[in-house]
């Protein structure tokens, strides 16, 4: 993957659609659905499985989340204001 | 294949392993273990559930016949980890015994239960879940470490319970998980002296994939998950407490690793509606 220009909310690369993309290449079975409301625990994706998908979407978007922020999100909406803070 | 370079410095490693293994870190299981302070009775409900993690974990250590073998077979023509894999299963053979005995002499289980238990542990086989022995050496630093948080853990919970054995117990056999911790974490800095950019591949592969060993072989699994929820570890102990220290030790963070390599995407099937 390329890194992407993302403003939050404002175009079609939303952040969301890039926790999408991610959480596919993460599961490989390319049936992995993911919503603000997914609950981590519910992807499948065990703790370790989430480091993953956290790495693709830094380096898609270029930015660094904070470990503690890593370890404390229950969900990937939780994630996904994490990002939107980080943002340009 | 490693080089003979790399094979002769693992041989100097478990040389040395060996050596603080024989002189310091050696214990009894007869003898170093309190059982004269068990009570005659097992202890209630607490002490049940102190008894279904011991059972646990004597149930993911009792694939060793499994761990031995694979390592074994990886390593065979490399002397310094053949005889580390060696030496590593006497050590971890003396962990289920532990846990074993602690079960039986408690009165938590019977002679016969237990035979039972380890019968059907038996029956299932644990696989290596890498095929590259570099990955599996990185396998090994993050399994061990693991193992070590869980059993100091128990330890301060069995401790804090005010049970008379089990804090021996898992203060022995984490102190063997640490010592294993040690070795593999020396092994990877040689291999990141000798192909950086390949074991950092391969670091990001085993560390982003890693599942406890055993995890979806024994009974009951998930029951068992939530009675030691309560002293296990979750993603923040795991992160702080293993992924870190581990990447710290070869002054590295997670945003040194490149991503692993792409897993292969299953087709999605059409569907008509």
């Amino acid at each position: 993957m390329n890194p992407v220009s993302v403003q939050s909310g404002r175009d079609e690369h939303s952040v969301l659609a890039v926790f999408q993309e991610a959480a596919r290449q993460v599961d490989g079975s390319g049936r992995l659905a993911v919503t603000r409301e997914t609950q981590i625990s519910e992807l499948g994706l065990d703790s370790v499985a989430v480091m993953e998908l956290v790495a693709h979407v830094e380096q898609q978007l270029q930015i660094r989340i904070p470990d503690e922020q890593l370890t404390s999100a229950s969900s990937i909406g939780h994630l996904v204001d994490v990002v939107e803070r980080l943002l340009p | 294949v490693s080089s003979r370079r790399l094979r002769e410095a693992f041989y100097r490693e478990y040389q040395t392993f060996f050596e603080r293994a024989e002189r310091t870190r050696r214990w009894n299981l007869f003898t170093d273990i309190p059982w004269e302070r068990l009570p005659a009775e097992p202890a209630g409900p607490v002490g049940a559930d102190l008894a279904l993690c011991a059972e646990t974990f004597c149930g993911v250590e009792m694939y060793l016949p499994d761990y031995v073998a694979e390592h074994l077979a990886l390593f065979r023509g490399d002397v310094g980890r053949a005889w580390f894999a060696a030496a590593w299963g006497y050590e971890e053979s003396k962990h289920s015994l532990a846990l074993r005995e602690y079960l039986v002499r408690s009165g938590h289980r019977t002679e016969s239960q237990m035979f039972d238990f380890g019968e059907a542990v038996l029956s299932r086989r644990w696989q290596a879940p890498f095929a590259d022995a570099r990955q599996m050496t990185i396998y090994g630093a993050l399994q061990e470490l693991t193992t070590f948080v869980i059993y100091r853990k128990q330890r301060e919970l069995s401790e804090s319970l005010g049970d008379p054995v089990l804090p021996t117990v898992y203060r022995l056999i984490a102190r063997d998980e640490m010592a294993h911790a040690r070795f593999y974490r020396r092994m990877i800095e040689l291999h990141l002296d000798e192909d950086a950019e390949g074991t950092l591949q391969d670091l990001a592969e085993v560390l982003y994939r890693f599942r406890m060993p055993a995890e979806d072989l024994l009974a009951d699994y998930d029951s068992r998950i939530a009675v030691m929820r309560t002293a296990g570890i979750d993603r923040g102990v795991f992160y702080r407490e293993v992924v870190t220290p581990t990447l710290s030790a070869f002054n590295l963070t997670r945003h040194d690793l490149p991503l692993p390599r792409p897993r292969p995407v299953a087709p999605v099937s059409a569907t008509s509606s």
